[in-house]
């Protein structure tokens, strides 16, 4: 996979790699993520950081709107799936594709207005999302790491 | 001398008609072309409006009211596109427009538009492509389509219950000539071929003596005139002159009523010098020219309010060689659009001036449509709903319309303005 070459040469520079690495094998991210990997090149360099980090933001943002609005008494269901929307079309366009998958069934509940559906569904996101956040964290920082060593880092 | 001067004199007298001809001529055209531009635009607004009014709650007395306002919309708008399109072609104003195009990808783009459609009337489809046909071809890609969506259409319009065949393949010198017109001879050579389609159906079927009148205008066969026929009887007629401009030949056979109906046709296809393989499914680095394809500095705008996307989607278009200005709302969008931005991505679901208000407003601005943006739509909403409503506004919707907008999805686009 992609990062088979990267994981060669971290093993050589001697570097701790934690097995759980591999976020493209755990089906986390789907291949919009490699296309983004793609479009970076020396005139765009930190083309990815940039994008996940603008993700990021975006997400808890949304996470936090989702939290206010199911905790009301009365859940105005139009805001929650304009929310969940947002959340969903951010995260295929990075390719956090099990985000996605939840979002879709987190609309089918917003269109039945069940409350309870839906505050599981945030739950099952909220989760998703911390598991890819800390993956792609690490990754960065290994990369980083690698790119300090002195070496570089392969590309498909 | 009396003779010298009657000559000159019929030669100004030629000149003179000559050009009011072209004058006649020009002034048609403009007004066609104004014609088709004024008639378009109400009828986008009917079409549009009628679709959000119908997501809105009504009673079923009102449902039953907006459904009849939009498929007359929808009737009224193909009868327009026939009439405009005809007076073109009878002229011999009308040019095709030749390009290289995936032709396996036109006959699976039929199937999906045709499936959903027969499977209401419970037909089955089936298509069948020979495996020596090529999967590029040259030719006029958008009017093929509309042949043969045509024919497959009538076939599933007349066809009450059974199934519809599609057979395509290239023409041969065996292949079955049609009996009444033993003068079309197709010749292949080596910058061209002959596709040859059959679209079989186990339908009503013709009688020998009304075939014939098939392909004259406006004639709708007694025996083929059911109460939900519809249409113009034009679409056989354009048919026909689309096939003869593409040097072909176009012909029906059928044993009689009951019997089915087997709808043949031919065109003639120009074969592509060198396809570049490498153009599927990774984004090329560096802007690669195909032919006319040169995207360097295409001006486009793209409309978004989730900036994730939106950043996205513009580092896509940066690295086909755009020029990409982005913008997060439809207010923005309708103040920064110029006549400079060739094609307008815009993601319709954006709140506030809703998608479609939008797109009305921008065709309102740009009346000469030359200089009217290509708009694509990009939606999360893969539902048919919205593909509809879009293909009504004239939005160029791409085949695997959704989100991740991909990076190919996007070349496909580009490629076609």
């Amino acid at each position: 996979m992609c990062y088979f070459s990267l994981i060669a040469v971290l093993w050589v520079v001697g570097l701790a790699v934690n097995g759980d690495f591999f976020v493209c094998e755990k089906g986390f991210l789907d291949d919009q993520f490699t296309q983004l990997q793609q479009l970076q090149d020396d005139s765009n360099p930190n083309f990815v950081v940039e994008v996940v980090s603008l993700f990021f933001e975006d997400s808890e943002r949304l996470l936090n709107e989702l939290t206010k609005a199911l905790d009301q008494q009365t859940v105005d269901f139009k805001k929650v799936d304009a929310h969940v929307h947002q959340l969903k079309g951010s995260s295929s366009s990075i390719g956090a594709q099990r985000v996605q998958k939840v979002c879709i069934d987190f609309r089918s509940y917003c269109e039945e207005k069940n409350v309870e559906g839906c505050k599981k569904c945030l739950q099952q996101v909220k989760n998703e999302y911390s598991l890819g956040k800390s993956k792609l964290e690490t990754l960065f920082k290994l990369e980083q790491q690698l790119l300090d060593a002195g070496g570089s880092i392969p590309m498909q | 001398m009396r003779a010298r001067d009657l000559l000159m004199e019929q030669n100004v007298a030629l000149d003179r008609a000559r050009r009011e001809a072209e004058t006649a001529i020009r002034a048609r055209n403009d007004f066609l072309a104004v014609m088709n531009h004024e008639m378009r635009t109400p009828m986008h607004a009917i079409i549009a409006l009628s679709s959000l009014l119908q997501e809105t709650e009504l009673t079923p007395e009102q449902r039953l009211m907006v459904e009849t306002i939009l498929k007359s919309g929808n009737l009224l708008a193909t009868l327009i596109n026939d009439v405009l399109d005809l007076s073109r072609l009878e002229d011999g104003s009308f040019q095709l427009e030749i390009r290289t195009f995936n032709l396996h990808a036109l006959f699976r783009e039929l199937l999906n538009l045709i499936k959903p459609i027969a499977s209401v009337k419970k037909l089955s489809v089936l298509l069948s492509l020979a495996p020596d046909l090529p999967e590029y071809a040259v030719g006029d890609e958008k009017r093929l389509m509309q042949i043969i969506l045509n024919v497959v259409g009538n076939a599933v319009k007349f066809t009450k219950e059974g199934s519809i065949s599609i057979t395509a393949f290239i023409e041969k010198s065996e292949s079955l000539r049609d009996p009444r017109a033993p003068e079309f001879f197709p010749v292949p050579s080596d910058s061209h071929f002959y596709l040859r389609v059959h679209v079989k159906d186990s339908g009503s079927g013709i009688t020998p003596q009304d075939i014939p009148k098939l392909f004259t205008k406006f004639a709708q066969s007694q025996s083929l005139a059911t109460r939900n026929s519809g249409g113009s009887g034009l679409g056989l007629a354009i048919c026909k002159r689309f096939v003869n401009l593409m040097e072909g030949h176009i012909w029906i056979e059928s044993e009689g009523l009951g019997k089915g109906c087997t709808a043949i046709f031919i065109v003639k296809l120009g074969i592509p010098e060198r396809v570049n393989e490498s153009k599927l499914p990774f984004v090329p680095k560096v802007p690669t020219i195909h032919g006319q394809t040169n995207f360097l500095g295409l001006k486009v705008l793209v409309m978004d309010d989730n900036g994730v996307n939106r950043t996205v989607t513009k580092e896509l278009l940066v690295h086909l060689g755009c020029d990409v200005t982005t913008v997060s709302s439809g207010d923005e969008c309708l103040q920064v659009v110029s006549q400079e931005h060739k094609v307008v991505f815009m993601d319709i679901s954006v709140p506030g001036i809703g998608g479609y208000e939008v797109v009305l407003r921008v065709h309102e601005k740009f009346t000469n449509c030359h200089e009217r943006p290509l708009i694509v739509a990009l939606t999360g909403n893969t539902d048919r709903v919205t593909k509809e409503n879009c293909l009504r506004l004239g939005l160029s919707v791409p085949r695997a319309c959704l989100a991740p907008h991909g990076a190919n999805l996007l070349y496909g686009v580009l490629r076609s303005v």
